[in-house]
């Protein structure tokens, strides 16, 4: 992170070096340009048109020549869905797999509808109700007694008198009783205080983006009636081969530098087998779609095929002749494969017997690979 | 009053709609729908009640049915519903297409030049002589056997596509729906296709990269004149269905004698036309009418439920979910229709589309599971609705095929039971078994094959025939599968691999298939095979499918398939089993392992079967990690050491070792006879024959504690109780040698202990020369040894 210390950007001067901005922080330039630009009818309480929010996210041009960046690459389709879910006053839950950017969408989805994407809820098992509601600040509580001064407001209830978004991170992971606190708020739209004798009620222009993930066990699973009351989107795996070995490419040369491993940049080929294997193994299919397979019990998502790279890059800078190779890389691909040591052993051996054994140019790979297992 | 063009989408809800009322408001007294004159004798058959869409016309030459052309109808097909409004008002209706009988005879010739021309490119190298054909009419000659019709290539059945793309979409029926089929006001929408439909006829008459239907010109040339004629009739108000496409045609008719010239000295042959049933999942096939609907139930929903379409769909799709154990609570259809609409509106649509109210269902009824939704897309999206025709309809090809089969054949249909008795190696009788089987296949049960006792197996098939009256309904359903026995069976057979998912009934399947004879079914249910076992996790389902694969591969030559497309198949299961094996046997109770050790049996036949050493020396090292795996059942663990041992990869001291391990006194007694039971797999013999075994098993027996004795009594009888009455005759006797010979034997283990001193010699001599003859040796002089 040595870079990150130079001056900080000029548009952020005078304030501290942040390691990280919030969205409608980075992008401030491009939400005021569409802001002036847009023309179309908003949702109340709507900094943007919804579908300034589209061109936002999925990037584009202005009729000036404004150019747009995109923010979430995929299905535009998805992102329409996710509008209007949020223009319908429903709440949405963006569900995938790890790493399939459903924060960063939730983040820059707030942040263009309502420009405000710090009222934020990290789900954790140890978040409790007054997380979702409200707290007492307890020596005003003592000293003067229960009073509206004396409530901490939770940032659900800070987005229902705002009339903004609010956010809740890993919803899968708060406890089951926490999680039902949030039915009343997305059905009713009000936060009863029994204590003091009211009621919060939203103001239009409020609504909830949660995220949770379907792969990690141990979670709490949404009961029926909290999960009516969302709009489900799920994002998925980069959709195609090209997009993905693009992903890996960017990201490893971008930490082979930060690393200063002091191997050379992969060739585009061991990332291309990289992402075929984990393709091929995620979906249960061979690339030209021929031979099914079955698959492990791992997400191998595209963030692991990034660190098997990486972990091959620097098994070949230090203990190999600085070039990449099959070896180099068998140990951590098999380690990111096999997460149960009996099924998805099975599953990899059937694999290297039956696709990578035969296939052209992948002998080394094969032999690697069998020699780890 | 004159000619009335009405330009279509065929299958269109939102036409058909606005045509209906078009023609209300006209009030025809002729209607003229594009379709094959030659089918003008069965359109009387409209008016009748049996006749239910989704039906088709199929148009078929006389003499080579094969070439059948179909010509569907859904209810919502604006020429279904022209018909039906000239019927109902009692009007006449005429078909105004190019006559398939000359379109036939075209078609035909022109294949025959291109096989030719095929042909002559492929002998002499890159003569350019070719390049001057349409691209898409050479690539349509390998297919062209194939296809059930022969009709023109897609891109030119959807001239739509190019106002799509000019519009900015990237679906073509997609731009359709939004622009027609969803139009709330139908007032001018005839006039708008006419005027769109010459425009985009002008442009692409000026391009030169543009290349017309085949038979366009003699089609329109064929419309018009039947126009003409129409007016010659005097007709005043006629009104003209057809192809958006042709409309611009047939409005400007330009002079006769050009057409009349078109139309001349066209080639021709004898065709005939019924009605047939048809399917909604047929009828996004490509057939005589050009293009498929994608979606024909949620198209007949458009038609039956002008209003509200959004809703009703996803109410009744709601249903259907309900029907199926599956969470659709009413709030949750509110909110999906909301969210439709909303989608709709950011999307600058009218009315919510297919995709819309899809997009919304996964979201908000099927929280983004797509599962619930494939449901939706089979049940309600395609639907199953199958048509009826009238038993007046005209015999199907499949009929005539089938008769002229049983003609040459010599077999006739008879409602008494008959037995037949087929013998293979005679060609009638092969035909025969083929044709049999071919219809079992197609659910038409005429003969039911018998086991076959007595004779020599493999050769001989013995059948049990009965005709039954309702097979003629049989026929006629699954002539949508093709027009002859071989290719309806093979197209039924592909069908119903496809929607198998267990290995047993593919293999099943795939028996009846080789029976029956069809190579190309074949190949696809071998992919199915393998799509199936990568994943399956099971290895007895792989074990299970693993004989008959086997004996196909090596007894194919009765019927001459060809088994080499097996053998990959055969191995990558084999494969599969062998990684997937100690896994699978460890951790189980005993009715799972006396599966397993079935299994075992089964890749052990089959391997035995196929003889390939490559793949039994891995098969016997999997089995060797078995042996010393202790948490494989030891029932596995003995049949393990068993096969090992027949292959005789073995050694006795490696057997006496393991026997005792097994049969040792800390081993639970039920453990111990459940690997006895696995080594001996109900037969004495090993044990006679291996006194290593047999050592070890006493020693056990001698061994066990008194209690111990009494509960392992049972176990052990039924380890030996399958065992057959000679063997254990002998095994007793054996027992009453046991103390006398019991010195000598750990000395020579194998060799059967016989003492000397009861022979009498001079006798024994006498069966010697006989005995040698019989062996084949020749005896020493006189000599004798014990």
């Amino acid at each position: 992170m040595a870079k990150t210390k130079s001056a900080p950007p000029a548009e952020a001067a005078g304030s501290e070096p942040i390691l990280r901005r919030h969205a409608e922080q980075e992008f401030a330039e491009e939400l005021t340009v569409l802001r002036e630009h847009d023309t179309r009818a908003k949702p109340p309480n709507w900094a943007l048109s919804p579908w300034a929010v589209k061109l936002y996210i999925v990037g584009g041009k202005l009729d000036n020549g404004f150019v747009v960046t995109p923010k979430y690459i995929g299905n535009d389709r998805l992102m329409e869905i996710a509008i209007a879910t949020l223009a319908t006053d429903r709440a949405l839950l963006l569900y995938g797999l790890p790493g399939t950017a459903k924060s960063w969408v939730s983040e820059h989805l707030a942040a263009a509808i309502c420009g405000d994407s710090t009222l934020l809820i990290q789900g954790t098992a140890g978040i409790d109700e007054s997380a979702v509601r409200y707290g007492w600040n307890y020596a005003r509580l003592l000293a003067e007694g229960p009073s509206v001064d004396a409530m901490v407001a939770s940032p659900m209830m800070r987005a229902m008198q705002l009339g903004k978004i609010a956010r809740v991170e890993e919803l899968t992971r708060i406890a089951s009783e926490v999680q039902d606190s949030l039915i009343t708020i997305l059905s009713e739209k009000a936060l009863p205080v029994p204590e003091l004798n009211m009621e919060v009620q939203a103001r239009k222009g409020f609504s909830v983006i949660a995220t949770a993930n379907n792969r990690d066990k141990g979670v709490n699973e949404l009961s029926s009636a909290l999960m009516r009351r969302f709009n489900t989107v799920v994002l998925p795996v980069p959709e195609k081969f090209e997009d993905e070995v693009d992903i890996v490419e960017r990201r490893i040369s971008q930490l082979s530098r930060a690393l200063e491993l002091p191997a050379e940049k992969p060739a585009l080929e061991e990332i291309r087998r990289v992402v075929t294997v984990f393709r091929e193994l995620r979906d249960g299919v061979t690339l030209d779609g021929k031979t099914k397979l079955k698959s492990p019990s791992g997400t191998l998502s595209t963030a692991e095929a990034i660190s098997v790279m990486a972990g091959g890059l620097s098994m070949a800078a230090y203990y190999g002749d600085g070039v990449l190779r099959a070896s180099d890389m068998a140990a951590s691909m098999s380690g990111a494969i096999v997460k149960d040591p009996v099924q998805d052993v099975i599953v990899w051996n059937e694999y290297l017997q039956t696709v990578a054994k035969e296939r052209d140019g992948w002998k080394d790979l094969y032999r690697a690979c069998r020699e780890v297992l | 009053m004159g000619v009335h063009v009405f330009g279509i989408r065929h299958h269109g809800p939102g036409c058909s709609r606005s045509l209906v009322a078009a023609l209300d408001k006209l009030a025809p007294d002729v209607v003229l729908v594009e379709g094959p004159p030659d089918a003008a004798a069965v359109l009387d058959l409209v008016a009748h009640a049996d006749l239910q869409p989704p039906v088709a016309i199929l148009i078929y030459p006389t003499n080579d049915p094969q070439r059948g052309v179909f010509y569907p109808f859904a209810e919502f097909s604006p020429e279904w519903q022209a018909l039906r409004y000239a019927q109902q008002h009692g009007i006449p209706v005429r078909f105004m297409d190019l006559a398939q009988r000359h379109r036939m005879a075209m078609e035909q010739t022109r294949l025959e030049k291109l096989i030719q021309q095929a042909a002559a490119e492929q002998a002499p190298a890159c003569e350019p002589n070719g390049m001057d054909d349409a691209p898409g009419e050479a690539k349509q000659l390998p297919s062209a056997g194939d296809a059930p019709d022969g009709t023109e290539p897609s891109l030119y059945d959807d001239p739509l596509g190019m106002l799509a793309v000019a519009a900015g979409y990237q679906d073509h029926e997609l731009w359709w729906e939004h622009q027609i089929e969803q139009r709330q006001d139908p007032s001018g929408l005839f006039e708008g296709i006419l005027e769109a439909m010459t425009t985009l006829r002008q442009t692409c008459a000026e391009r030169s990269e543009y290349t017309p239907h085949p038979y366009e010109a003699e089609r329109e040339a064929s419309m018009r004149q039947i126009i003409r004629q129409a007016e010659k009739d005097k007709f005043e108000r006629i009104a003209v269905v057809c192809g958006a496409w042709h409309a611009p045609a047939l409005v400007e008719r330009g002079p006769a004698a050009a057409d009349a010239a078109t139309l001349r000295n066209l080639p021709k042959e004898k065709v005939e036309a019924t009605w047939i049933p048809w399917t909604y999942s047929r009828l996004s096939y490509r057939s005589g009418y050009g293009a498929g609907v994608r979606s024909p139930g949620w198209y007949e929903h458009l038609w039956r439920e002008p209003v509200a379409a959004p809703t009703r769909w996803i109410a009744t799709a709601a249903r259907l979910l309900r029907g199926e154990d599956l969470d659709a609570s009413s709030a949750s259809v509110i909110e999906a229709v909301r969210l439709s609409t909303a989608l709709a509106a950011l999307r600058d649509l009218p009315l919510a589309g297919l995709t819309e109210l899809n997009e919304a269902m996964l979201s908000v009824l099927c929280g983004g599971d797509a599962m619930p939704l494939t449901l939706v897309r089979e049940r309600l999206e395609i639907g199953n609705r199958l048509g009826s025709v009238p038993e007046s309809a005209a015999s199907v090809p499949l009929q005539k095929d089938l008769e002229a089969q049983q003609q040459s054949l010599r077999l006739k249909p008879s409602t008494e039971i008959k037995p037949l008795d087929l013998d293979l190696r005679r060609e009638i009788d092969l035909a025969r078994s083929r044709l049999l089987h071919r219809l079992n296949l197609l659910g038409i049960g005429w003969g039911a094959a018998q086991e076959s006792r007595g004779k020599a197996g493999t050769f001989h098939e013995i059948w049990s025939l009965q005709w039954q009256v309702e097979f003629a309904v049989n026929i006629i359903e699954a002539a949508v599968w093709g027009n002859t026995v071989e290719r309806a069976a093979g197209a039924a057979v592909a069908s119903r691999a496809a929607g198998l998912t267990d290995l047993p009934a593919l293999t099943g399947l795939l028996e009846q298939v080789l029976l029956a004879d069809l190579p190309p079914a074949v190949g696809q249910i071998l992919d199915r095979l393998q799509a199936i076992a990568a994943v399956s996790a099971d290895v007895r389902l792989l074990a299970g499918a693993l004989p008959p694969l086997a004996r196909v591969a090596r007894y194919s030559d009765v019927r001459k398939t060809d088994a080499v497309q097996l053998l990959p198949v055969i191995a990558g299961f084999f494969e599969r089993i062998t990684v997937g094996l100690s896994a699978a046997c460890t951790s189980l109770d005993a009715d799972a392992a006396g599966e397993m050790a079935q299994a075992i049996d089964q890749v052990q036949q089959s391997l035995d079967l196929l003889d390939w050493a490559e793949y039994r020396d891995q098969w016997q090292a999997t089995l060797v990690r078995l042996l010393d795996n202790d948490a494989v059942h030891p029932l596995v663990r003995g049949l393990a050491c068993r096969q090992l041992l027949e292959a005789g990869q073995l050694a006795d001291q490696t057997l006496l070792g393991r026997a005792r391990l097994e049969l040792s006194a800390v081993a639970p007694p039920e453990q111990a006879t459940a690997w006895l039971q696995g080594v001996l797999r109900g037969s004495g013999m090993l044990l006679l024959h291996r006194d290593t075994l047999w050592q070890a098993l006493d020693a056990w027996l001698v061994e066990l504690a008194d209690d111990a004795f009494v509960a392992a009594l049972p176990m052990v009888r039924r380890a030996f109780a399958d065992f057959s009455g000679p063997e254990r005759r002998a095994m007793g006797d054996k027992v009453k040698q046991l103390s006398a010979s019991k010195t000598s034997r750990l000395d020579s283990p194998s060799q059967p202990v016989v003492s000397d001193q009861h022979i009498d010699r001079a006798r024994a001599n006498l069966v010697l020369p006989v005995l040698a003859q019989l062996l084949g040796v020749s005896i020493s002089t006189g000599d004798q040894h014990g």
